[in-house]
Formats: C-alpha cells, sequence, structure tokens
C-alpha cells in the first residue's frame, strides 16, 4: 500500500506536468503562426511557407500597421469602450446579484424578478427590432450605442448570486446586527469576499467589449467611429470571389490578401486583451480569501 | 396566492414595456410624417421654378436641393488629398456647381460591412433618398413597394449620350431593372466580356517539358497530366497539384478564380445557366446531359490526380496560395487574375511563374461558348418618397458628361496623372460594353506607333506600366498581362469577334420557388458534383439528381422562369 | 396593527434592495424586452415599408416552410449532436484542466500554462480554419504525417463525414476550453482551506481530497453551468462550421445556422429567421426548465 501510494506521488505530478505542457504548447502553435507570419516577408507569407519561424524576419508588417491611423484611431475608441463599459457593467451586475442572492424571505416579489431576468437571456426580437429600438433611443453613431445595449449581462448576474448565495451567513447577520445597511454590507463585505468571481466577471466584460464588433458595424455610421474589432473585420474577413470582381476591385483585393500585415493588426488587436488576464491572475491564488476571513 | 402576484408582476412589466415601444414607435412616426409633410411642400416650390426646364436634362435645382445617400468608403488605399473628403470633393462639387445638389451621405461604412448595413437599413425601412443595390435587395425593395417608377424621368431627363451608353448592347441590361414594364432602376452598365473567363497556363512549365500550347480538352488534359507527374518544377519531389478549384466554385458558378465552369463550356454543358432547347423553352444548364459527360470527364480527371485532391475543402485564398507556392500550372479565371493572386507567383523569387492567358478549349470540333450573365451587379435606385427622382438621371448624365463627353476631363474625373482613382467619388456612374477591350485597343495602339501624346491621363498610366515592364520592371507584370501585347485582353477581343458566348436568358429577380427552395436545391446540387468528381460516387448518380432536383421544386421553378421568359 | 407595522418595516427594509434593481431594470426593459415586439414577424411575412403592426399575418406559415425542407430532419439532428457533444466536453475538459492546474506546485508554471492555454480563445474561427486546413491536409498536413509514421494512411479529415463532427467537437475544445477554465478556477478559491488541513490531519491522500472536498466544493458551479449551456443546446457554432465545412460534409456537418444562411443568401427572409429563433427559444425554455428542476430533485441545488 505504501509503496502504491508514494509511487502514485512520483508518477502523478509528471503526467500532470507533461500533460499540462503538451497542451499549453498546442494552444500556444496558432499565436506562434500568426506571429510568425507577421514577421515574414510578404512572399514567404504568400506561399504558405512560414508555418513557426519567420521567413526573411522584416518589421515591415508592423511598419505598415504604424504607419496605419485608422488602426489606431479605432484602438483607442475601443479603449474607450472598456473604459467606461466594464465599470458600468460590473456596477449593474453587482446591484442586481445582490439583492437576488437573499431568498424569498427577505426579498418581496423574488421569483417574479428572477422570471423577468431569465426571460430576456431565452428570448430576442431578433437583429431589426434590436436596431430599431436602440435608433428610436438616438444612440446610433455614439459610443453609448456600444456600451448600454449590452450592459446588462444576466449571465454574469446569475453566477455573481450564486457566489454571493455561498458566502458565510454569519457575517452579514452580525453586519446587520450592528447595524449595517445592505448598501454598507454589499460594499464593505460582499464585494471584498467576492473578489475571484468579480475578477472573472470583469475578465468576461473586458473580452465581451474588447472582441465585438458586429454592434460596431451595424451601430455606427461612419468608419471613424469604428471599435477595433469591427475595423478589423475588414481586415480579417475573407474577401468574398462570389461577386465578380472588376479591375477598379482588383487594388482592394490586394491589399487585402497581404497576409503579414493581416497578421500583425490580428496581433496587435488582440494584445490588450491577451494581457487583462495575467494582470488579474492574482485575485484568483487559492485559498486566501476564505482563509483571511476564517482567521 | 404567490402565483398570482407574480403573474400580476408579469403583466405589469410587460405592460410598461410595451407602452414604452409604442410611445417610440409613435413619436418616431410623427416625426417622420413631419418631415415628409415638410419636404412635399418644399418640393411644391421647387417644382414650380423647375417646371419651365424640364426639357433641360442638366438644368439646375435653384434653390439647391439636399439629397441623401448612403455608400461604402473607399477603402484604405485612397489617399485623400489635404481638402478632399468623401463628403466634399470634385465630384460632389460638380453636383453642387452644375446641378445644385447637395449631397449628404447618412452613412459610410467600409466596403466589407456595407451589405449587413444596408441589409438593416432595408428591414428598418430606413432608406435614403438615392442610392445603390444589389439584385437581391433590389428585387426585395421593389416587393416592399418602396422604391420609385423611373421610366418617364429615364425618358425625360436621360440626355443622348447617356442612353446611347446604358442602351449600347441593345438594351439587354436595361431590361434587367424593367419589372412589368416598370423601369426600377438604372443599372451600372458594365463590360459582359470581362466576365468570360480563360485559361491562365505556366509557360516555363511547357517550355521546359517540351510541351505544346493546348488547343483541346484532350491536349489540355496532356498538359495537366505531364504538369502532375513529370516534376515541372524540377524538385524531385511529385508536389505538383494540376488543375486547382475553388470550392465556391463547384456548382459551376463564376467566381472569377480558380473556377470550374470551363471545363463543363469545354463539353457544352452550362451549369447554372437557363438555356433556350429546341423548341424555344428555357431550360436549367445544370440538369442537361452534357453535364454527365463533363462530370465524367472531371471524374476521370480527378482519379489521375489531376485536379487538387482537397478542391472541395479549399477557397480562393487557399488556392492563391497552392498557386503562388509554384504548385499550380494550369488554372481558370478572369482576365484580371494577374493583377491578383498571379502576381504574387510572378514576384515569387523562388520559383517565378510565368504566367499566360490562352483561350478556352473545347472538347471536339464545336466551338467553346462561355456562359454570360447580365453584367450589372449594381443598381441605382430612388426611393419612393422622395420628390425629385429626377435628380439620379441628372447625376448620372454628369458622370457621363465627365468621363465620357466631348468636354470630359479624364484627368480631373477620372484617374488623376498620380494614379488617385477619382472617379470612385462618384456612386452614380455607367460604363461602356466593351469599355477594358477599348483600352487594349488604344494603348495597344500607342505601344505600336510608340507614341502615347493622344493618350490620356489614365490610357497613359497603363501604357506607361506595359512600358516598365518590357523594360523590366516586374512589379508592372500584372497590368501588362492584361493590356499588353498578347495581354488577356486579345484573348477577350477574338471572343468577342466570333461571338464565343451564350447568354443566360434569364436575368429577372429570383422567382418564389427559387427563394423557397434554391438553398435546398443547390445544397444537393453541390454535394452531388462534389461525391461524383471525387468518385465517392458513380457518375449515374447524376440521373437520380436530376429527378430529385424537379421534384423538389425544379419543375415548378423552370415554369416559373418559361412564365417570365414568355410575359417579357 | 402589530401585523400591518411589522409588513411595513419589512418594505422600509427591503425598499434599499428593489431600488438598487432599477436602473437594470430599465435597461432591459427599454433594450432587452423592446426589441421583444420583433417576434411578431415569426408570424407574418415581413414588409419593411408597413412595419410590424401592418406587414400580412400568415400563422404558422413560416414554421410550415421550416419544417418542409427536405432535408431539416438531418439538419435539427446534427445541431443537437453536435452541440449536445460540445456542451458535454466544455464541461468535462473545463473543470479536468482546472483540478490538474489546481494540483501544480509550481506557481509560476501554473501561471503561464493557465494564460497560455487561454489565448486560442482570441483568434478568430477564419483564421484558425486556416490553419487547420494546413495541419490536417491528407497531402501535405503534420498530423497525415505523424500518423504515417505509424503506417496509417492520409486521413482527409475535413472531407470525412464519419470525422467531421467530432473535429468540430475537438477544434472547440481547443478553442475555448483555456477560457472555460476560468470560472472553475475562481470558484476552487471558494473552498475553505480549512477542508483540506482536516483531512490531512485524518491522514487523506491527494486523490481523497479531490473526491471529498474539490469536487463538491465545485459541484455548485458544475450544476449552474450544466444549466445555463443547456440553453444553448440548438447553437452549435456557426462561425467554425461555416469556416469548415464543405458540400463532402453536409450530411453530419449542416446545421441549422448555416442552412439559415444559405437561405438568407438568396433573400432577406427576416420573418423566417425570427421563425427559427423563436423555435430556438422555446426548446432552450423548455431545456432549462426541465434541468432546473432535476438539478433541484436530486443534487437539491437551487440554480436561480
Amino acid at each position: 500500500m505504501k509503496v502504491k501510494t508514494s509511487i502514485g506521488r512520483f508518477v502523478f505530478p509528471i503526467f500532470n506536468y507533461t500533460f499540462l505542457i503538451a497542451f499549453a504548447l498546442l494552444c500556444l502553435l496558432p499565436l506562434i503562426h500568426v506571429l510568425a507570419i507577421s514577421f515574414s516577408s510578404g512572399t514567404a507569407a504568400a506561399t504558405g511557407q512560414v508555418t513557426l519561424r519567420p521567413i526573411n524576419f522584416t518589421f515591415k508588417a508592423y511598419e505598415f500597421v504604424a504607419n496605419k491611423p485608422e488602426f489606431i484611431r479605432s484602438m483607442i475608441i475601443s479603449f474607450e469602450r472598456v473604459l467606461i463599459g466594464v465599470p458600468l457593467d460590473m456596477l449593474l451586475i453587482i446591484l442586481i446579484a445582490y439583492p437576488l442572492s437573499k431568498d424569498g424571505r427577505m426579498l418581496s416579489f423574488r421569483r417574479g424578478y428572477v422570471i423577468f431576468f431569465m426571460i430576456t437571456i431565452l428570448f430576442g426580437g431578433g437583429l431589426i427590432p434590436w436596431y430599431m429600438v436602440i435608433k428610436m433611443t438616438g444612440l446610433i453613431d455614439s459610443i453609448f450605442a456600444l456600451i448600454l445595449p449590452g450592459a446588462v449581462s444576466v449571465f454574469s448576474v446569475i453566477i455573481l448570486l450564486n457566489f454571493f448565495r455561498n458566502l458565510p451567513k454569519e457575517i452579514e447577520e452580525a453586519a446587520f446586527i450592528d447595524g449595517a445597511s445592505h448598501w454598507y454590507t454589499l460594499w464593505k463585505i460582499y464585494v471584498p469576499l467576492s473578489m475571484p468571481a468579480i475578477a472573472t466577471l470583469i475578465l468576461f466584460s473586458c473580452v465581451g467589449h474588447w472582441n465585438s464588433w458586429f454592434d460596431g458595424i451595424i451601430l455606427m455610421n461612419r468608419t471613424e467611429h469604428y471599435p477595433l474589432q469591427s475595423y478589423l473585420q475588414t481586415v480579417v474577413v475573407q474577401q468574398g470571389l462570389i461577386k465578380m470582381l472588376t479591375i477598379q476591385d482588383t487594388q482592394l483585393l490586394l491589399e487585402v490578401s497581404d497576409r503579414t500585415n493581416k497578421a500583425a493588426q490580428i496581433f496587435i488587436g488582440a494584445l490588450p486583451i491577451l494581457l487583462v488576464y495575467p494582470f488579474l491572475q492574482r485575485y484568483f491564488m487559492s485559498g486566501i480569501v476564505m482563509g483571511s476571513v476564517k482567521g | 396566492m404567490k402565483h398570482q402576484r407574480i403573474a400580476k408582476l408579469i403583466t405589469l412589466v410587460l405592460v410598461a414595456s410595451m407602452i414604452l415601444v409604442l410611445a417610440a414607435c409613435s413619436s418616431s412616426k410623427n416625426t417622420q410624417q413631419e418631415t415628409t409633410s415638410s419636404q412635399a411642400s418644399d418640393s411644391v416650390s421647387s417644382e414650380a421654378s423647375a417646371n419651365p426646364e424640364i426639357s433641360d436634362p442638366m438644368a439646375k435645382y435653384d434653390p439647391p436641393i439636399t439629397i441623401t445617400s448612403v455608400r461604402p468608403d473607399l477603402g484604405t488605399n485612397y489617399k485623400y488629398d489635404a481638402d478632399e473628403t468623401i463628403d466634399n470633393n470634385v465630384w460632389t462639387k460638380a453636383y453642387q456647381d452644375n446641378l445644385g445638389i447637395n449631397i449628404k451621405f447618412n452613412w459610410v461604412v467600409p466596403v466589407e460591412q456595407y451589405p449587413q448595413k444596408f441589409g438593416v437599413a432595408i428591414a428598418s425601412n430606413d432608406l435614403p433618398d438615392v442610392f445603390d443595390v444589389n439584385m437581391k435587395d433590389f428585387k426585395l425593395l421593389i416587393d416592399n413597394d418602396a422604391i420609385a417608377d423611373l421610366t418617364s424621368v429615364y425618358e425625360q431627363y436621360a440626355s443622348p449620350l447617356t442612353k446611347s451608353v446604358i442602351e449600347a448592347d441593345g438594351g439587354l441590361v436595361l431590361g434587367t431593372a424593367k419589372f412589368n414594364g416598370k423601369l426600377m432602376a438604372i443599372p451600372e452598365t458594365q463590360s459582359m466580356l470581362d466576365n468570360i473567363e480563360m485559361i491562365w497556363i505556366r509557360q516555363d512549365w511547357l517550355k521546359k517539358l517540351n510541351l505544346p500550347m493546348p488547343k483541346t480538352m484532350d491536349e489540355l488534359v496532356k498538359t495537366a497530366e505531364a504538369f502532375v507527374s513529370q516534376d515541372p518544377d524540377g524538385n524531385g519531389k511529385a508536389d505538383t497539384l494540376g488543375i486547382a478549384i475553388n470550392k465556391e466554385a463547384i456548382s459551376g458558378a463564376l467566381t472569377g478564380w480558380a473556377d470550374i465552369a470551363p471545363i463543363f463550356y469545354a463539353y457544352h454543358a452550362y451549369p447554372g445557366g437557363w438555356i433556350k432547347d429546341a423548341s424555344g423553352n428555357l431550360v436549367f444548364g445544370t440538369i442537361q446531359p452534357e453535364v454527365k459527360t463533363a462530370l465524367a470527364a472531371l471524374q476521370d480527371m480527378y482519379s489521375k490526380k489531376l485536379i487538387d485532391r482537397e478542391f472541395g475543402v479549399k477557397d480562393g485564398t487557399k488556392v492563391a496560395e497552392s498557386t503562388t507556392a509554384g504548385k499550380i500550372g494550369i488554372v481558370f479565371g478572369a482576365m484580371w487574375n494577374s493583377l491578383w493572386p498571379l502576381n504574387s507567383s510572378k514576384e515569387n523569387e523562388k520559383d517565378p511563374g510565368d504566367w499566360i492567358a490562352i483561350p478556352l478549349v473545347s472538347s471536339d470540333d464545336k466551338p467553346v461558348l462561355s456562359l454570360v450573365s447580365s453584367p450589372a451587379t449594381n443598381y441605382h435606385v430612388v426611393n419612393k418618397n422622395f420628390e425629385h427622382p429626377e435628380a439620379l438621371i441628372k447625376m448620372i448624365n454628369e458622370w457621363v458628361e465627365n468621363t465620357m463627353g466631348p468636354n470630359a476631363d479624364k484627368n480631373k474625373y477620372g484617374t488623376t496623372p498620380q494614379g488617385k482613382e477619382v472617379f470612385k467619388m462618384s456612386m452614380f456612374r455607367i460604363w461602356g460594353p466593351k469599355q477594358n477591350l477599348e483600352i487594349y485597343q488604344t494603348v495597344l495602339a500607342a505601344l505600336q506607333s510608340k507614341d502615347p501624346s493622344q493618350l490620356n491621363a489614365s490610357d497613359k498610366t497603363t501604357y506607361d506600366k506595359v512600358i516598365a515592364y518590357q523594360g523590366g520592371d516586374i512589379k508592372n507584370w500584372g497590368t501588362a498581362a492584361i493590356f499588353g501585347p498578347g495581354g488577356s485582353q486579345s484573348i477577350l477581343e477574338q471572343v468577342d469577334k466570333n461571338n464565343q458566348w451564350i447568354f443566360n436568358e434569364y436575368y429577372g429577380a429570383p422567382t418564389q420557388t427559387q427563394i423557397d427552395k434554391g438553398a435546398t436545391l443547390s445544397k444537393i446540387q453541390n454535394e452531388v458534383f462534389l461525391k461524383i468528381i471525387m468518385g465517392k460516387e458513380s457518375i449515374d448518380e447524376f440521373d437520380k439528381f436530376v429527378e430529385q432536383w424537379k421534384k423538389l421544386g425544379g419543375d415548378q421553378l423552370t415554369k416559373e422562369v418559361n412564365d417570365w421568359y414568355k410575359s417579357k | 396593527m402589530e401585523v400591518l407595522s411589522s409588513k411595513g418595516k419589512k418594505w422600509i427594509r427591503e425598499m434599499p434592495l428593489h431600488l438598487m434593481m432599477v436602473p437594470g431594470i430599465l435597461l432591459l426593459l427599454i433594450f432587452s424586452y423592446g426589441p421583444m415586439v420583433g417576434i411578431v414577424m415569426a408570424f407574418q411575412r415581413f414588409n419593411a415599408t408597413k412595419g410590424f403592426f401592418r406587414s400580412e399575418w400568415i400563422g404558422l406559415d413560416n414554421f410550415e416552410f421550416i419544417l418542409q425542407i427536405p432535408d431539416v430532419r438531418q439538419v435539427f439532428w446534427n445541431t443537437i449532436f453536435i452541440a449536445f457533444m460540445k456542451i458535454i466536453a466544455s464541461l468535462i475538459v473545463p473543470v479536468g484542466l482546472a483540478l490538474l492546474l489546481n494540483e501544480l506546485r509550481a506557481k509560476y508554471i501554473k501561471r503561464s500554462i493557465q494564460t497560455i492555454i487561454y489565448l486560442p480563445y482570441f483568434l478568430s474561427w477564419v483564421l484558425l480554419a486556416g490553419i487547420l486546413i494546413d495541419i490536417l491536409s491528407p497531402s501535405s498536413g503534420i498530423v497525415n504525417q505523424l500518423l504515417g509514421i505509424f503506417g496509417v494512411e492520409p486521413i482527409f479529415f475535413l472531407g470525412n463525414e464519419k470525422i467531421f463532427p467530432y473535429l468540430l467537437v475537438v477544434t472547440h475544445v481547443w478553442k475555448e476550453a483555456g477560457f472555460g477554465t476560468i470560472i472553475y478556477l475562481a470558484a476552487l478559491t471558494g473552498i475553505n482551506p480549512t477542508l483540506y488541513e482536516a483531512a490531512v490531519v485524518d491522514g487523506a491522500n491527494r486523490w481523497r481530497q479531490i473526491w471529498h472536498i474539490t469536487l463538491p466544493g465545485l459541484t455548485p458551479i458544475v450544476i449552474l453551468m450544466t444549466v445555463l449551456s443547456l440553453g444553448g443546446i440548438l447553437n452549435a457554432g456557426f462561425d467554425q462550421v461555416f469556416n469548415l465545412y464543405n458540400p463532402l460534409v453536409y450530411s453530419t456537418g449542416d446545421i441549422i445556422d448555416t442552412m439559415v444562411y444559405r437561405m438568407g443568401l438568396i433573400d432577406n427572409q427576416y420573418s423566417i429567421a425570427t421563425a427559427v429563433g423563436l423555435f430556438k427559444s422555446v426548446v432552450s425554455v423548455i431545456l432549462i426548465m426541465v434541468s432546473y428542476k432535476l438539478a433541484d430533485k436530486y443534487a437539491g441545488y437551487k440554480v436561480l
């Protein structure tokens, strides 16, 4: 028995490290491929020679991007969107999740509220009515058209309310006995104790805002107002050859088909969001939160 | 008890949201009415002043009118001058100064995003005064009764020159914009010839393997066999792929690059087209026996590895990659393939491909004909509620005047001497039916006489590029391979001279069955064609496919198309 | 009197809770409930000029139209099959990865791996499809070259109708699993460390700790995610399928969304699209309700 466990203790970590590192490498491949293309010469990329190492190393694609005011302009819009959108999203999510985390005895009509919120994730009117409503609100072509319509993520609310519910009741009760208000309890006890969950939802919200492109295309009236991912759709989407092209169009095709520039833009476009996660990771340190409470 | 309360709450919430929406609806309706009524009163006053000069197609609006529109932008390649914007340029100035028209764009988005943005605009009835649509949306707008009948304004306002350009093909393309005898749009007429495809072949491989230029289908197959088996790139590996086909082209549709249709044409089969049969009725090209012959030939070619093994999976971009990498020696495509993607193959230092365009080949002694559909992809239309439908015609007159008229200033309104394509600033364009062929002929004459002094700026640019290529500048090969001596336009010149094409007789909008069943019908077609070619199904599956096609709505479709044809 | 005043007190105490939700509710009323008026399109032949209230009413014709499409059953089955396998895989793999990551002792390796497996999520399917076509190619792809070493004949993965659905699941996991682990990693932080300490004192090894402490600690979030993801049973991933499929694999790879897309290419059939959307919603509601009840009954866990 004893021998077996020690072998298990020895073998399992090796297996675990090997497996996870192998999986991680597999996940790294596509990004390395994109990077390699972005640093290769146009011909090397066009002939499909580039796999994981740049061929004829060059910074040309990055110079191209740096000289593209449209790219930088749309990136600024995306930053704006995240900076306004994420705090607003989080505020709304927390403000809904807290009341809903109470049970029916503490919150009248709780079931009604739950149904009200669930319906919004289950039913939708589709693109056209959605557009018409936003047009009626007069938000078209403003950054708030990208922020307000999706500001309440019911999915995130459900996750957060489940975290809230699992917090030990004793702390809250102690706070109430001391005369603390709901508002105080929420911000001074619930939120600090739920940082791992909130960090997760911040990440989801950042990713959502950064990556969404469709709303920009439908709701903005000028290319200059596009957020980055809407702008990049022009680059990423394959020029459908289904339509017959004229000589005049080939110029466009030439630009679109330059794979090195494409790759550089895709990479720079993803970089900020890739950096968010490592930054939020400190909130995922196992055990710290609950331990400090109990201690 | 509890349930009742919840029910009450939900009702309350729903009623509240309904009220909210209804209020919003009605308020927007009110403003809409206000604007239309104000527009109406505007027009009364302007009509009064416009009436006396109704016969003058170029008459100026006084006071000026404002027209709303929407448009795609010019792409990031277009270099704007300091004071030039999409709202303020030589064309908007021409409209203002010569016609008294101020054009205001409600939105301007990249070409790639235009269809989506426009689809939403149509469906939410958020349309500007004058705009461009494709055939599909055109039909929808007519169904929705959203656009104006242009029959009388075209008659009244189109200048003789405009009419001569639009109707140069005998009114064929204009006919595609007529519904129940009413002219509902002005099509952006284009060259029909430019859509006709040719064979692009690697001359250097032919030379290396001592092969003649293929003139028949048999010879082409033999050439392909040599290209696959005799290691034309000399790297000692059997890594050349034969003929490349992109996955969107399997049905025989023309995509302009790496198409399969020309092989069908070699066997006198015209998939996707509506062809007149002996009795004068229209029949669907896809289900004719010639297609079976062609499929059998394709199956044979595939089994001999003369067609890329993975062609069902690769799209145009992927095919372009293999081509540039020197894996492909024969490809069917349009005259512009030298500008994309063959130029990359030419510029590939490791293995520069020496591509040349040659005419399509036939499988027998009958000449090969290409299927030609209406070349108009763009229709200029006017909102039904707009008070000045004639303004569109005036702007088209302005286009014709500035780019083709006796006093045309092509350097200012067409392509500048610096190569800037200013003409793209004008949305309401039409082209002559042989525009590019004429450029070729003009440039060729200048090349032969070595005298470019008579050329306008854009033709001179073309001329200079051909000269530069002949001087060794490989970057200009793409243009030279089209407009230079022996370029792809010379192939089209022959096609034009010998009338080597067959017209797709159905050019109306999709019929009801096409709308309802079209997707299903093309799905089974793609599936069967691909499986037969790849040898996964026997060639006799084709007969079953024809039966199935007819049953699943094809017969109904044929009837509708013929009804349309007879009523035309 | 007594009762009334306590009721009144309850209201006063509750009031802040209700007020907190007002901003969110208002936004949802406008931007989620507002557009729901458009559901009427599913029962209309929608005409943009006439709008939602004056378009022609055609009852259930749009639904009948969908049901008479010749291969609609096959397409529905494909959708459910692919989506169901994806749901299962997206539960098992991320939970497994989170557990394995949790066992890593070297903090920096753990963090790096977490970050790396999260990367593919940010690449689009257009791009990944291009890469997949290359590495799965029967003639030059690396996968087939590796298989070749073991004497396996080249397999045309993307052209094989038996393999294709599984390929969709595997590549889906590859792209999304890393991102999916985040939520479970967050949940792991909620497990009380004193439980582990107590278990060690009791002499439980790692396996027992995982089995008796970690897994039960994750159960609520796993149930929650299962219930929520079941609502997506009719969404098999348009972007992925659209970029990878071809006529050879129509019989197993064509899903509702790609079919609707191909129909939409011919005409802007917003009524049909809305009818499909409504149908999906109804199926989601049923599945979510059933799974909610099951979770409550068998695990004693109320998701909401």
